[in-house]
């Protein structure tokens, strides 16, 4: 029948055209008879080169904030382990305040009670290359206090005691520890709207897990990591952090990027009084006992941002995020500092989009609208897959950053490797961390995190 | 502005005064070696050498300084020994670097020069004031340049900045022989200026009369500067004039809006169609609930990224042609995908409407997984560069071209879909599986090979639909998810089988979406109920407005006698379907435009004024959503019209 044979002969295209696209990257080597002479496209065998010309695939692994406090939360908790001389989860607390550590990005200091970090605040523009250029630095003369409570929603001062801790009498489960060998959980999301951000902080554990094992371990013990994938879904967090306290005797576990999610296992940490390092920006108003923040509170990144853009001339305020928690938190402090810096209220506007809003057409046109007098600023809190085609939307109507730039509190370095970068040029992020401060500890972490990706395939 | 700056635009102003007093039209040529000594003045630490050499290219009309600036503005411009050099490529060691003034690669006694990286010295503006400043003298250059779209988007530029410093080259655009456009673009911007009264020997009379021009040539962004005059100077002839610009332009504004608004709900509903183009075939006319539908969106998407990989597309280095390719490809790739689906599994599942549900989530599960594995979670696919950017087609009425070419590509992809289905045989093929398999395998149709290539063909859309949606937001593993149950929710709309269905509905969803969310609450329930009134008419609910169901609301129209034909449903149903959603656009569009007045008139009773708060608070995306699906729930409770009956395998069991 002539149908099934024209069919047949379509489909055998098919198979054609799609294996000798995926040549491009893959094992197969052959070149392909529509290969340009384009040594970037037609490079393979990925994994025989250490050095890094991943060219073929996206750029090489980049490293951001997130990744580098969750990196470093790795090491303090290691330290504190030696310092307590012992994996019981109060005195690694108890041993953990105020220490004081070398991180990737510099110096960096355990807070004596508070439980965060004290770190620089830096401001970076986006550069062409996808890196982030440091135009402001603001440091206290040394690093900056991290506040739990803002003082912008707490003006008298009055702030809660800690929650968590031990309750006397208590009995609780302890980590599984042997002679040789200690356990060690990673709750990130490997799927669903947060992988684009989670995967690499899951990677990134593994690699300083990955370098303590080499170096003897803690205690003399190695590391047996546990990975769970909570899908992105907040409630599968307390679950799996449930399942791995109790069943799996884990030691600590290294997780969680959106607040919703850390919302969600707080009460597990409580209950069990065990100990999460939490790597990821948040809108603070929050100190548990059993819980590390190892990146910024607002006064270390919102705060220090929206002062950069007043100082910078901006008179009207677009907050626009997605809709859960740190979003609205983070602006109700970002709006509360506007207004008592003498922003009228009719300069802010506040909106919201659900997680995985894809069309922001009247959005931007809003934004546009709103910018026509030419002094306006965007301070985003976008997150998760919602930022790209929001980029895209903003640069394709014609808006670029010195129309009205974008200060985002959830788009670095590695969210920038989805986009087109070249429109995007000059708009900015706050960060305690940027893949480009020049240092050499720095370049060591980042070509180490490059390799240990490229080695394990990681992408 | 401190001294400085004073002192700066003050100098800026003499050059320019010197240079457009003698100056051509077009681009000037300078000597190399001057141009050279002017760069190296960037390098140097002292800001004001910087502003001067700044001030001294801005006055060059150099056209070859402007891609030079722009290197500038993005960092990659570096000091070399004592030599200002560029660089693009940073991640080749030893880098290649080239000259500044001539872009070609920089060479010594005939040999290109690679440096080490850690020699060059970065030299990019330092903070966001140089940075603008930067960006002025490229707008300066600009303008008098051949390239129409960057002449008037610099041109607006001077504008925004309202600096009476960009007066004077304004004036001399207005007066010289540029395109109208140009001249026009110059005229407003230079208005814009006039009226902020920044100038400081202004006569009252003067900017008087610049005002009223400015409201003339309605002008959105005079809206904000116009404001402030009328805040600040309340009982004055400029006052006066101010209000009644603004009352013009605000006018004319609402009309661009409508328009926009109306495009922005044509584009979202297209892409939802080209998304759900493909499940209204296999869904539809199989009656398999394909849950690996967005997947085989996603392995589109990727087929796209593989077409860019291998032409090594990259914004520096566009290859446009990896785009062209990547739509046949997309399409073979996804139509081979979905065809090894239905051989390995969806055939054994027919008839059985809940397995295949299961079966094919599972599938779309492998599939995500698999992408995850082979290429991470991050990737980027680049637009190709005929598709950044935009269109103004009408005065502030902005296209993006992506969205322009979705619109395009979705109606091709239905008339090829109703050509394929109507004219060819092989849709005559399968028309005939999906209506009686064993009829038409009695007479010899190989009913199994049929499946397998519709399946194929509206995987295929899919596929299509994710080569598109690149172009659109991020390309991730999961983003078929994202979209699965909007594909869904169109496909029901629409009613199960039905391709115009799908149409249309896509168009309606998109297009309310669009015309709600900029609403506030007041006016959007009012649309909402609105469309609810006319539908519930049209089904006849209305007691005594009780209408012939076959002939809908036409019947209601006296005098309608001769055209009712037309829109019995004997005729085309598509056409009925075309009426209603026509009657209910208009009315919603009629709606989003007078929606604040409908409030200000119902908002006299002291029952409005109390829950007015609630009524201007803006809807905004979220809401939107939450309406939209109220609507449709309502809508495929009754189905008003017998408007989109489900068909198909699926209804049928």
């Amino acid at each position: 029948m002539l149908l099934a044979r024209r069919s047949s002969f379509v489909i055998t295209l098919g198979f054609l055209l799609f294996s000798s696209g995926c040549g491009g990257n893959g094992g197969d080597s052959s070149p392909s008879a529509t290969t340009p002479q384009e040594p970037a496209a037609t490079e393979s065998s990925t994994a025989a080169q250490p050095d890094g010309s991943d060219s073929a695939v996206a750029a090489a692994r980049v490293t951001d904030d997130p990744i580098e406090a969750a990196y470093f939360g790795v090491y303090v908790w290691k330290a504190a382990v030696e310092k307590a001389g012992s994996f019981d989860i109060d005195k690694v607390r108890e041993a953990a305040y105020g220490l004081e550590f070398d991180a990737p990005g510099g110096r960096k200091r355990m807070h004596d009670s508070n439980h965060h970090t004290y770190k620089p605040v830096y401001i970076g523009e986006i550069l062409r290359d996808g890196q982030f250029k440091i135009v402001k630095e603001f440091n206290d003369g040394g690093l900056v206090e991290p506040d739990a409570y803002s003082s912008y929603l707490h003006p008298d001062g009055d702030v809660p005691s800690p929650t968590g801790g031990p309750v006397a009498g208590a009995e609780y489960p302890q980590p599984d520890v042997t002679d040789d060998s200690v356990k060690v959980g990673i709750l990130h999301s490997l799927s669903g709207t947060m992988a684009i951000s989670e995967t690499s902080l899951k990677d990134v554990v593994s690699f300083a897990v990955d370098e303590i094992n080499k170096s003897g371990g803690v205690l003399g013990r190695q590391i047996d990591l546990v990975i769970e994938d909570p899908a992105s879904d907040w409630d599968l967090f307390a679950e799996k952090a449930r399942k791995m306290i109790t069943e799996d005797g884990v030691a600590v576990i290294f997780g969680c990027w959106t607040s919703v999610s850390r919302k969600s296992v707080l009460p597990v940490f409580e209950e069990y009084n065990h100990l999460l390092f939490y790597p990821v920006q948040y809108e603070g108003e929050e100190l548990s006992l059993n819980v590390f923040y190892t990146a910024a509170p607002p006064n270390q990144q919102l705060v220090p941002a929206a002062q950069y853009m007043l100082d910078d001339g901006v008179k009207k305020f677009y907050l626009l995020g997605t809709d859960y928690v740190f979003p609205r938190t983070a602006n109700k402090v970002l709006k509360a500092f506007l207004l008592a810096q003498g922003v009228p209220e009719t300069n802010i506007i506040e909106e919201y989009t659900p997680f995985h809003h894809q069309d922001y057409q009247t959005i931007v046109q809003k934004v546009k609208d709103f910018a026509a007098s030419g002094d306006a600023c965007v301070l985003s809190t976008i997150n998760g897959d919602s930022n790209v085609p929001f980029y895209k939307e903003f640069a394709n109507q014609g808006l670029t950053s010195a129309d009205c730039p974008i200060m985002a509190f959830s788009v670095a370095e590695d969210e920038l490797r989805a986009m087109d970068v070249p429109p995007l040029v000059g708009h900015l992020a706050c960060w305690n961390y940027f893949q480009s401060i020049a240092s050499a500890e720095n370049a060591a972490f980042v070509e180490g995190f490059q390799a240990y990706c490229q080695a394990n395939g990681l992408k | 502005m401190d001294a400085s700056g004073l002192l700066f635009s003050g100098r800026v102003l003499t050059v320019l005064a010197l240079v457009f007093c003698s100056a051509p039209a077009c681009g000037w040529v300078l000597p190399d070696d001057t141009t050279r000594e002017t760069l190296a003045l960037l390098a140097s630490s002292d800001e004001e050498s910087r502003q001067q050499a700044l001030a001294t290219l801005a006055a060059s009309r150099e056209p070859r300084m402007l891609p030079f600036l722009e290197h500038y503005s993005q960092g990659a411009v570096f000091l070399w020994n004592t030599q200002v050099v560029v660089c693009t490529d940073l991640n080749q060691s030893p880098a290649p670097i080239l000259d500044p003034v001539t872009l070609d690669p920089l060479k010594i006694d005939g040999a290109p020069v690679r440096v080490d990286v850690s020699e060059l010295r970065d030299v990019a503006p330092s903070g966001r004031s140089e940075r603008r400043a930067v960006a002025d003298v490229i707008r300066q250059l600009e303008v008098w340049m051949p390239d129409l779209d960057k002449r008037l988007a610099a041109i607006q530029r001077f504008g925004d900045s309202r600096d009476p410093k960009f007066l004077d080259s304004l004036n001399e655009l207005m007066n010289s022989d540029a395109p109208e456009k140009v001249i026009r673009k110059a005229r407003e911007n230079a208005l814009l200026i006039r009226i902020s009264g920044n100038i400081q020997d202004q006569t009252a009379d003067e900017r008087l009369i610049a005002i009223n021009e400015i409201g003339d040539l309605c002008v959105a962004r005079a809206v904000p500067v116009l404001n402030d005059i009328l805040n600040n100077e309340k009982e004055s002839q400029i006052h006066v004039a101010c209000r009644g610009a603004l009352a013009t332009i605000e006018n004319y504004q609402k009309k661009v809006r409508l328009l926009q608004n109306i495009f922005n709900g044509l584009s979202l509903g297209s892409i939802l169609i080209l998304m759900a183009l493909g499940l209204s075939i296999i869904f539809g006319q199989m009656g398999v609930i394909n849950m690996a539908h967005g997947e085989l969106m996603m392995v589109g998407a990727y087929a796209t990224y593989e077409m860019q990989l291998l032409f090594g597309h990259t914004p520096e280095t566009p290859t446009n042609l990896y785009y062209i390719v990547a739509f046949p490809v997309s399409f073979l790739a996804a139509a081979v995908v979905g065809f090894l689906m239905e051989r390995l599994v969806v055939r054994h599942l027919y008839g059985r409407p809940l397995d295949s549900l299961l079966a094919t989530w599972g599938i779309s599960l492998v599939l995500i997984q698999c992408v995850r594995v082979k290429y991470g979670d991050n990737i980027g696919v680049n637009s190709p560069s005929m598709l950044v950017g935009s269109f103004e087609v009408l005065q502030d009425l902005v296209i993006p071209r992506n969205r322009a070419f979705i619109l395009v590509l979705c109606g091709f992809c239905v008339l090829s879909v109703h050509a394929l289905f109507r004219y060819t045989r092989a849709g005559l093929l399968i028309r005939a599986t999906v209506q009686g398999r064993e009829t038409a395998s009695g007479h010899g149709v190989n009913t199994r090979l049929i499946d397998g290539l519709t399946f194929a063909v509206g995987s295929g859309l899919a596929g299509i639909a994710g080569f598109a949606w690149t172009t659109v937001g991020g390309v991730t593993p999961d983003m078929g998810q994202n979209h699965i149950v909007d594909s869904f929710l169109v496909v029901v709309t629409g009613g199960v089988g039905k391709l115009a269905g799908a149409v249309f509905a896509g168009l309606g969803i998109g297009s309310l979406n669009k015309i709600l969310e900029p609403l506030n609450f007041g006016e959007g329930l009012m649309t909402m109920g609105l469309v609810i009134v006319i539908t519930s008419w049209a089904l006849g609910v209305a007691g005594s407005f009780r209408i012939d169901r076959k002939l809908g609301m036409m019947s209601l129209i006296p005098g309608s006698g001769p055209i009712t034909p037309v829109f019995s449903p004997s005729v085309t149903p598509g056409i009925r379907t075309a009426a209603t959603f026509y009657c209910i656009g208009c009315v919603s569009i009629f709606l989003s435009w007078s929606g604040g007045h409908l409030v200000e008139w119902f908002g006299h009773g002291s029952f409005v004024t109390a829950v007015d708060a609630m009524l201007t608070e803006p809807i905004r995306a979220i809401w939107a959503k939450v309406l939209i699906l109220s609507c449709v729930v309502l809508f495929i409770q009754w189905r008003p019209l017998g408007l989109f009956p489900p068909r198909g395998r699926l209804a049928d069991a």
